[in-house]
């Protein structure tokens, strides 16, 4: 979903065209290839065949790249019949089909897009609208094909059923079995760092769909069995185990394994008797596939989040320790260094004091005066992990961030507005945590944005703003969003409060600390321009112990 | 420094900070009066005594920003210097904001905090110094007559004698003794001392 829209902003001139011929000439190369192959033991005096992989690449490329890619589908459908078929029908006949596949599919492909993007089968539902639209696709298709054939003379009209219904499934399993295999983006580099990992697995499951394959030949090779089964147990294991990668690449190459084994043996069933079980392994292998993966992932976040949050609270109860232990020692520190720089002066003061005495003792105040030093930067690393206050240019700090959220603010269409005030002065603060909380709070708009649904009322703007208060400044951050839900209002800067999906619910609070830690102050109001408002105020002196 | 220069009041819960620390002021020539919670600070507190604060700001009891507001509302305003062990920059800002003097985190460096302090006291001194001045000449403007007061705010405002005598109906000769006398209780000895106290008076 994501690169198609990054797609749209790349520079069309530079990035597009050279990359488009290439992925055109690919697509030519692998469907011209795929159809070759495909072409076994058609129905007689058509092109009709039981099993179709070659229109698997045709969605896999409408799917990726778009509807507007129909006209070269229909070349290469054209293509692909004048080079594979044994006396092919006239070039008329042929245009006309050619045409009417590729708008079929280019018409199901855009329904697929517009539903859920380019990855259609990550989850169970998505498998589902999937398998639906192909079916009811490959089965216009089919008809159509049929159809025109036949008034064409090219198919005898007795035959239209039996035509139509073998050029459905064949063309129903190619797209199942191998559209979501060439749509999945996989990196090789990790793939390659996991095999070692899962190697015996591997093997026995690639062992398993061979025996498989094997089983059904032989049983196929005693002509009257028409049994298929021991196909889905592999199938079904390594679907439940790698998800839809794993199922799809292992269901298209055990179905061009079987095609292979049965079309190379004289004498053993005609192939269009396996079609169906063919397209009964693709469809059962992506449900399972499909819910392996949304598992499979959902398992995965959950851990991840656990994780961040594991941390976060030993971090947190970490600092409460410090905090704790360096106020229960401080005290008696203090005493101490009191204690010994007394003992010092007493020292000095004697008529014959001691020089070793008074020697010792000023080093034993220097050493606890460096142990109260480890106390304080112990408590400095709990407290803001290192703050460094220093003379900062709040609205620079702004810039830069907006900057670096420039792609996103252009992909979500949102308005920018940076108010400057020359007059400003410069705040004293950690300006990497001023990053982090302006960073926070403008992803928090953009975030806002996005979770927006239906039509668009008013223009997305985001705008900064700022003001004096006292000796202080103000920055306000304006967005023009749905604001803050009711329900969090209240509890809005308390940790673990969130109103996304996918957040921790500690950017708010954080920022909160951090500003407060500084002198500074964070907090919301509703927006004059419709949405949220939250206001950052920062010191511009610094108290008089600049150490803290 | 010794016991004129005023005394630090110090203010904290915990035994061993308030004795060692009380023991290092001394011999560091600070006298040094040490209290183990602000109610009893404020109980024994006279306004005559020179002297600073120096309170911890986590107590239990009173803390040290509600003996700040304390003080406020007494009209003490004998300057404060705040201690925490905590070093939370909000509560030290809140401190400063309420006007307390210098603001220190524990354990504290015993050269900077000596530092502070006499600043504290010299504050306190001066403060003191001119308060005692203001008073001095309060007292003496408190000894003109009714037409003595009337005279001086005319000679403040410029005029001459011959307008004031005019104006009030007088002799000129009349006028010229009433300034004598004026010059004589404010103690000055020319006219632009007389405007100087006159202009410090209001």
């Amino acid at each position: 979903m994501n690169s198609t829209t990054e797609s749209g902003i790349r520079p069309l001139a530079r990035v597009f065209v050279p990359r488009a011929w290439l992925i055109a000439a690919g697509y030519l190369a692998l469907y011209l290839l795929l159809d070759w192959a495909s072409y076994v033991e058609p129905l007689p005096h058509t092109s009709i065949t039981p099993w179709n992989p070659n229109t698997g690449v045709v969605m896999a490329l409408l799917l990726a790249r778009g509807a507007r890619w129909a006209p070269l589908v229909a070349v290469s459908i054209f293509a692909g019949e004048i080079l594979t078929d044994d006396g092919p029908p006239p070039w008329h006949v042929l245009a006309l089909t050619s045409t009417y596949l590729a708008v079929v599919y280019a018409c199901a492909a855009w329904t697929l897009r517009r539903r859920g993007g380019e990855q259609p089968v990550a989850t169970p539902g998505g498998a589902g609208w999937f398998a639906g639209i192909i079916a009811a696709a490959s089965g216009i298709a089919a008809a159509g094909y049929v159809a025109i054939l036949v008034s064409a003379g090219q198919v005898a009209a007795e035959e239209t059923r039996a035509a139509i219904a073998h050029y459905w499934i064949g063309e129903f399993s190619g797209i199942i079995a191998l559209t979501p295999v060439l749509l999945l983006r996989v990196n090789p580099a990790a793939l390659w760092k996991e095999m070692p990992r899962h190697r015996r697995e591997l093997f026995m499951q690639a062992a398993g769909a061979v025996v498989g394959v094997g089983l059904t030949f032989a049983l196929a090779a005693a002509r009257d069995v028409r049994l298929f089964y021991p196909l889905f147990a592999p199938v079904t294991w390594i679907a439940l185990r790698h998800g839809v990668p794993g199922a799809m690449i292992s269901v298209s190459l055990v179905q061009a394994a079987l095609v292979a084994a049965l079309e190379l043996t004289p004498g053993s069933i005609p192939l269009f008797d396996v079609q169906f079980p063919m397209l009964a392994l693709g469809v059962t292998a992506l449900f399972l596939g499909a819910l392996a993966t949304q598992r499979d992932s959902a398992l995965r976040q959950m851990r991840d989040q656990d994780a961040v949050l594991q941390r976060s609270l030993r971090f947190a109860v970490a600092g409460q320790l410090a905090s704790a232990l360096t106020h229960e020692l401080n005290q008696p520190m203090t005493a101490l260094i009191s204690y010994v720089r007394a003992s010092q002066l007493m020292s000095e003061r004697q008529p014959n004091s001691d020089e070793r005495l008074t020697g010792t003792l000023r080093k034993a105040g220097d050493e606890a005066l460096r142990a109260a030093d480890v106390l304080r930067r112990l408590r400095e690393f709990y407290r803001g992990e290192g703050t460094r206050i220093a003379a900062t240019d709040a609205l620079a700090v702004c810039a830069r961030v907006a900057d670096s959220l420039q792609d996103r603010m252009r992909r979500s269409t949102v308005e920018f507005n940076l108010q400057y005030s020359a007059a400003l002065p410069q705040v004293m603060v950690d300006s990497t945590q001023l990053e982090i909380v302006v960073h926070n709070l403008l992803t928090n708009s953009l975030d806002a944005f996005d979770t927006q649904r239906g039509p668009r009322s008013s223009p997305r703007r985001i705008e900064i703003t700022t003001a004096r208060d006292g000796v202080d400044v103000l920055i306000g951050i304006d967005d023009s969003g749905p604001g803050i839900a009711a329900s969090v209002t209240e509890r809005l800067f308390e940790p673990f409060v969130t109103s996304k999906n996918s957040g921790m619910g500690l950017g708010l609070s954080l920022s909160r600390t951090f500003l407060r830690h500084q002198g500074g102050d964070l907090w919301n109001e509703p927006s004059r321009l419709g949405g949220a408002r939250f206001v950052i105020r920062m010191p511009t002196q610094l108290t008089t112990q600049t150490n803290l | 420094m010794n016991d004129h220069d005023g005394t630090v009041f110090l203010i904290d819960d915990d035994p061993g900070v308030r004795d060692s620390l009380t023991l290092l002021l001394s011999l560091k020539g600070v006298s040094t009066q040490p209290f183990a919670n602000a109610e009893s600070f404020i109980a024994s507190y006279q306004p005559e005594r020179p002297g600073c604060v120096l309170t911890d700001l986590r107590m239990p009891g009173m803390t040290g920003l509600e003996l700040q507001a304390a003080l406020h509302e007494r009209q003490i305003e004998v300057p404060v210097v705040v201690l925490t062990a905590h070093g939370d920059v909000a509560t030290a800002r809140a401190a400063l904001k309420n006007g307390a003097f210098d603001f220190l985190e524990k354990p504290i460096d015993d050269a900077m905090l000596l530092d502070v302090l006499r600043n504290a006291l010299r504050v306190d001194r001066e403060r003191r110094t001119a308060a005692t001045a203001r008073a001095t000449t309060d007292r003496r403007f408190e000894r003109l007559t009714h037409r003595e007061r009337e005279i001086l705010a005319f000679i403040a405002a410029g005029h001459q004698n011959r307008d004031i005598a005019a104006k009030l109906g007088i002799s000129a000769r009349t006028v010229e003794v009433h300034k004598a006398r004026i010059m004589e209780k404010l103690d000055c000895h020319s006219l632009a001392e007389l405007m100087s106290a006159h202009r410090a008076a209001n």
